[in-house]
């Protein structure tokens, strides 16, 4: 059943656009044609090695939302130990086995948006980034993470905000 | 199955060298002395040029501070900042260098053991779920009601404690329904057994009672902080169902095909599921108390109440019913032979909220460890 999937989306939408938020800069279907696939953009947050940079998702929405979970993924490039620097993937319980109905699409980018700044360097998708938090290099890591920040998530416009 | 490995191999091509080289040099910094292999001369050089131009307070900061500055220059340069601490040998960022392994100092190779034996517990745990999964998929999430005899069948080989119990069963109940051992079972037990009986009453009394328990959730999940846009259209599933029943549109099978059906059937599960959790919420000073480690309830509730599959404790049971106003007796039958029969326990809600609700009998579940079903008492 489609319908209700739109219904609720349609609801997330609305609700979005009614309280526009800074962190979540974009937050919409990528066409009019297909609902079930949508693009937001994250903000990094500031006094963190992301502050300044911008970051697209990919969210695919299953028929079975919202008591399945969305299927969110970078597309931008991102250095952090729990996403996959390859594929995007990102390694969250509340996307995989602590999904509820009672988060939205706009709640689940906001988690992820926590996520960044509270790394989990145990179950790690990128080792590099992990280990170095593990033995404790927070310089070294923070200033990969910057590196990666600044080559990636800084090319569009909006640099003259975070400096 | 692979999946993991070629993934972190992977990464290890993609920024790896800084990182390797990095890990050498915080180690360095840690521990004053360690027994680096190899290229421990040219790291110690390193460290000491690092040394002069930091005070020693700060360290972290001021370091940090340093690399911002070259960052800030240029990004080609950073990257060679950031690797500049490390040996020369190594060219950063180029992925066609030789096989990663080999500049690996021991321990940085031993914790990715240990990561390894991690990823492969993790798959292991997944893997076992999913065939238990598999297993459940295999019962209807809800079942035709069987005569209890079966129910003694299933422990023919077993154990005779289980047996005496199910005899003392049989005295008063001659029915059991299974639900499928998903996580859901009790919500969903409980979810069939009110509708059936609300059905069966066949009372308008019984069943505006029940209409106007349930608009009252709405309040109660307010209340309780969830917005009306995360549930209301799972409400209005359950409100539809309840209100056919009213309407005389609906028969037993009908009511079983509906609690079979994945979707309606998931939403009321998820719908009972919501009202716990914005029960347990609204009365937190209450149950607080018996949650373990001290957990906090928002957390424990989006963690363990509102997540589908998640099996429920003694204090959903008391929430769901306090809050929807239906009675419930669970026969707790284990194979502890201490009781020669089953226990009930009963769940009744406050007195003074029963009002028209007084008629409907209660409804009765069974529980075996881990488990819920339907049970019926004979008339």
């Amino acid at each position: 059943m489609v319908d209700s999937v739109a219904r609720r989306l349609l609801k997330e939408l609305k609700d979005y656009q009614n309280e526009p938020n800074p962190d979540l800069t974009e937050l919409s279907p990528i066409s009019d044609e297909n609902i079930l696939i949508w693009n937001a953009v994250l903000r990094g947050e500031t006094d963190t090695p992301y502050e300044g940079g911008h970051w697209s998702l990919r969210i695919e929405v299953p028929k079975t939302y919202p008591i399945h979970p969305p299927k969110i993924k970078f597309l931008t490039k991102i250095c952090h130990p729990n996403i996959s620097f390859k594929t995007g993937e990102i390694c969250l319980d509340i996307l995989k086995t602590a999904w509820s109905p009672a988060w939205t699409l706009q709640s689940a980018c906001m988690a992820i948006r926590l996520l960044l700044s509270n790394p989990e360097p145990t179950s790690p998708l990128n080792c590099d980034a992990a280990n170095l938090l593990r033995c404790g290099d927070f310089m070294g890591y923070e200033s990969l993470v910057k590196m990666y920040t600044q080559l990636h998530a800084m090319n569009q416009q909006d640099n003259e905000e975070s400096s | 199955m692979g999946g993991g490995d070629d993934n972190s191999r992977e990464e290890i091509h993609d920024g790896s060298m800084t990182n390797q080289e990095e890990n050498t040099n915080a180690q360095q910094n840690l521990e004053p002395s360690p027994n680096l292999p190899e290229k421990t001369a040219i790291a110690e050089e390193d460290s000491s040029k690092e040394a002069k131009q930091i005070p020693e307070e700060k360290p972290n900061e001021n370091a940090e501070g340093n690399n911002v500055e070259q960052e800030q220059s240029v990004i080609a340069d950073n990257a060679q900042a950031v690797g500049a601490s490390a040996t020369e040998t190594i060219s950063v960022g180029n992925s066609s260098t030789g096989p990663v392994e080999a500049h690996k100092p021991e321990d940085t190779a031993n914790r990715d053991a240990a990561h390894e034996d991690q990823v492969k517990f993790q798959q292991n745990l997944e893997y076992e779920i999913s065939i238990k999964k598999e297993e459940a998929e295999r019962t209807p999430l809800v079942c035709l009601s069987e005569d209890i005899q079966k129910l003694y069948q299933e422990y023919e080989q077993g154990s005779d404690v289980y047996r005496n119990k199910i005899m003392k069963l049989a005295e008063r109940h001659n029915k059991i329904r299974r639900c499928r051992g998903d996580g859901n079972c009790f919500y969903r037990a409980f979810g069939f057994a009110w509708f059936e009986r609300l059905l069966l009453s066949n009372n308008s009394t019984i069943l505006r009672a029940a209409l106007d328990s349930l608009v009252a959730t709405k309040t109660l999940l307010n209340s309780s902080g969830y917005q009306p846009l995360v549930y209301d259209d799972i409400y209005d599933v359950v409100e539809e169902q309840m209100k056919a029943i009213e309407r005389g549109e609906r028969d037993d099978s009908m009511l079983l095909a509906i609690f079979q059906t994945d979707e309606i059937s998931n939403h009321i599960v998820w719908y009972l599921r919501v009202i716990t959790a914005a029960y347990l919420k609204k009365y937190r000073q209450e149950y607080e108390p018996f949650l373990e480690f001290e957990t906090e309830m928002d957390q424990y509730c989006s963690k363990y109440v509102e997540v589908m599959d998640q099996e429920a404790d003694h204090i959903h049971v008391i929430a769901l019913t306090k809050a929807l106003n239906v009675p419930v007796e669970i026969a707790y039958m284990s194979g502890s032979d201490a009781m020669e029969q089953v226990n009930f326990h009963e769940f009744y809600p406050d007195n003074e909220a029963t009002g028209g609700n007084l008629t409907l009998k209660p409804l009765v579940l069974l529980y075996r460890p881990g488990h819920y079903d339907i049970l019926y008492r004979k008339e």
